[in-house]
């Protein structure tokens, strides 16, 4: 009885703690993305900004930065950070598994093999034929990965996990440059490669936000299933989960979700693994409340991050997927020394 | 040894050696083949009179200049990465252990990035480029063991090597930097070294690698004894008088320094370390003493028929070699993931 109380106290507090983590995270994003617009080699008052919003004038030409440059790429940032920290959650409460990021997984690397390899063979192919093939190759990585974890007796633990992401990211990335050095289009490659959101266009935010939306959608709609069933397989089969359902659905999201990332911006590891970890501190590990701390504080960060990578080397642009790897290593480390330990055979 | 031989017909260690020799044969072999495959065809008659000075103008210049310095330099980065891996899964009693997955060839490689992009020669750098792989190694194995070790805990292997692979992560994306600061040869040149080519293949390079690996795998084998003592526990090690943290320390010395003049002539040679040990173990079993030699040779051989492909298969002719390898062992080391 007594834990049942203290079970309805922790739960409302939660939800105290997620309502001021998301009102406390979205006046941060609000805020951010006036200054992201604002701030750059063209600098803007604020006053210019939302009338470059809202009051749009083709003739101006501060607006036409503030509509046509900066705010389709804002919203890129916002479109990966929301999927890459979503699809983080999604994949650890899938694979039970903290360490779980599209990233480290390898399932970024997958999107680039795919996207290359049709560069090569289709040099205009058509940004929504992209979106298409960079999803097969996400599908292609995610499928090698969770064969590797089902496969094996006693399931695989977050540091093979880890080990077998690396190996397959690995063997995507080889495969990669083989083709590329062959054809000779390394400069596309590293463009790719680095992640930057530099070169967004409206068309890209138009083609990818269905997508995105659709995967967002249905991260929502699973996210009470995905709760129930990280209490145990059998629990949520006595609860009338469908965990075969659930287990569909998320690694749809998983792979749909990572795959637009790419496309948007190119592989940035990391969002993935450390936002979740953060929000569940904060919100506990409900995932209807988990999942959409996950959006704002992914779209914080990566906006954050680009906006950081605008300013240090003004007016040249630091690739933001490098940056973010800067900050998730000593993440990752910090996270793997709380791991406990598995001891291998050897 | 001669007192094992009188207390048993085959001791291990020497069934240990004659596999041992029977590998070397297969290196000749195989390295004779090797001097035959590539656009001019030689013969293996022909090779072999070659090799005895008896060579016609053509097939001196084929096998003289292009293959035979290519051929060694692969034998040798195979020696240096297979030696490697021996000692550093001994060390830490985890056989997923080697340079790659504990990130010290990465740290090497981040140096020898960080000298092409900050505008060193590669021609000039035959003496300094190990040299700089050996600190970068020596610092990124620091790094990564005091990241990965808590305070008044054990080492524990699994720990060492996820901070391998996140600290090998954050070397990627500081070389990735340093390829947008360089021009396009050079960062083709970064992203092939990266994937493991071999390209010191001027004799000035294969000379400075050679003496090299001769004096750190001299280092180290003399104390093969004492890593076998080491790998089997380290109390048992403590308990016949070995001084455990100093052997470590130096064995770990030798083996950052076998990688990295491996990493520094032939790229990063990422699965290389960890199969070549591997086979070598089922071969000759766990002995030190004829393990890192075998170890060695396979890694040489894998490394010479990875490079005769390349060099015979039209359809991949010009990929580092490094990607071959790295196609084929990525399935084998899935497989060992999941048997362990």
């Amino acid at each position: 009885m007594t834990r049942l109380v203290t079970d309805q106290k922790t739960k409302k507090s939660n939800v105290t703690r997620f309502i001021i983590f998301m009102i406390i995270g979205l006046v941060t994003l609000f805020l951010l993305s006036v200054l992201f617009i604002a701030f750059g080699a063209e600098k803007l008052t604020i006053g210019e900004v939302f009338r470059g919003l809202f009051n749009y004038d083709k003739s101006v030409f501060k607006h036409i930065i503030v509509h046509d440059i900066r705010l389709p790429r804002l919203l890129a940032d916002i479109m990966v950070g929301v999927s890459l920290a979503v699809a983080g959650a999604v994949m650890q409460g899938n694979t039970k598994n903290p360490m779980a990021d599209s990233g480290i997984m390898g399932i970024s690397a997958g999107s680039i093999f795919a996207i290359m390899i049709i560069m090569i063979f289709i040099p205009n192919v058509s940004r929504i034929e992209r979106i298409v093939i960079s999803c097969a190759g996400a599908g292609l990585a995610t499928l090698l990965i969770y064969v590797f974890a089902m496969v094996g007796r006693r399931g695989a633990t977050a540091e093979r996990m880890v080990l077998a992401g690396m190996a397959i990211s690995n063997l995507f990335s080889s495969v990669t440059t083989a083709v590329v050095l062959k054809t000779g289009m390394i400069t596309q490659m590293m463009k790719y490669t680095a992640g930057s959101s530099a070169n967004t266009i409206w068309l890209d935010i138009h083609i990818s936000g269905p997508f995105f939306l659709a995967g967002v959608a249905i991260a929502l709609i699973i996210s009470r299933s995905l709760t129930v069933m990280n209490l145990g397989e059998d629990v949520s089969r006595g609860l009338g989960a469908n965990v075969k359902i659930t287990k569909t659905l998320s690694t749809v999201v998983v792979l749909v979700l990572s795959a637009i990332a790419v496309v948007i911006i190119g592989p940035v590891g990391y969002v993935g693994l450390m936002v979740p970890h953060i929000v569940r501190y904060f919100v506990g590990t409900d995932y209807r409340l988990v999942l959409p701390s996950c959006a704002v504080l992914g779209a914080v960060l990566v906006v954050f991050v680009d906006f950081l990578a605008r300013l240090i080397i003004a007016p040249r642009e630091f690739p933001v997927g490098i940056l973010i790897t800067m900050i998730g290593v000593p993440f990752f480390v910090f996270i793997s020394r709380k791991q406990k330990s598995d001891t291998f055979a050897g | 040894m001669r007192k094992e031989k009188t207390r048993k017909k085959v001791s291990p260690i020497q069934k240990g050696i004659y596999i041992n020799i029977g590998l070397f044969v297969l290196l000749i072999v195989v390295f004779i083949i090797g001097c035959n495959v590539g656009d001019y065809k030689v013969g293996i008659w022909q090779t072999i009179k070659t090799f005895f000075g008896k060579g016609d103008k053509y097939s001196n210049l084929a096998i003289f200049t292009f293959r035979l310095p290519r051929l060694c330099l692969a034998i040798l980065v195979g020696l240096g990465m297979g030696m490697s891996g021996v000692v550093m899964q001994d060390l830490l009693h985890n056989d997923l252990a080697s340079p790659g997955t504990l990130g010290v060839s990465a740290g090497s490689g981040l140096f020898v990035t960080l000298y092409v992009a900050l505008g060193g020669d590669t021609g000039t750098g035959a003496i300094l480029m190990p040299v700089l792989a050996l600190a970068g190694g020596l610092l990124s194995a620091g790094i990564i063991f005091l990241l990965g070790s808590k305070k008044g805990q054990r080492v524990q292997p699994t720990r060492l090597i996820m901070t391998g692979v996140a600290v090998g992560s954050a070397y990627g994306a500081i070389s990735s930097i340093m390829t947008y600061i360089v021009d396009e040869n050079k960062m083709e040149f970064l992203q092939r070294w990266q994937q493991g080519e071999l390209w010191g293949t001027q004799w000035r390079y294969i000379i400075v690698f050679a003496v090299w690996l001769a004096i750190f795998a001299t280092f180290t084998y003399r104390n093969s004894r004492t890593l076998n003592v080491i790998n089997t526990s380290y109390d048992i090690a403590r308990g016949l008088g070995v001084n455990v943290g100093k052997q470590f320390v130096y064995m770990a010395i030798c083996a950052v320094a076998l990688s990295s003049s491996a990493v520094a002539f032939g790229g990063n040679f990422f699965f290389l370390g960890l199969i070549g040990p591997h086979i070598a173990r089922r071969l000759v079993g766990t002995d030190a003493r004829v393990l890192m030699p075998a170890s060695g040779i396979i890694a040489g051989i894998i490394v010479l028929l990875a490079d005769i492909l390349v060099q015979g298969l039209s359809f991949i002719s010009g990929i580092p070699t490094g990607i071959v390898i790295t196609i084929l062992s990525v399935p084998y080391f899935l497989y060992l993931l999941l048997r362990s």
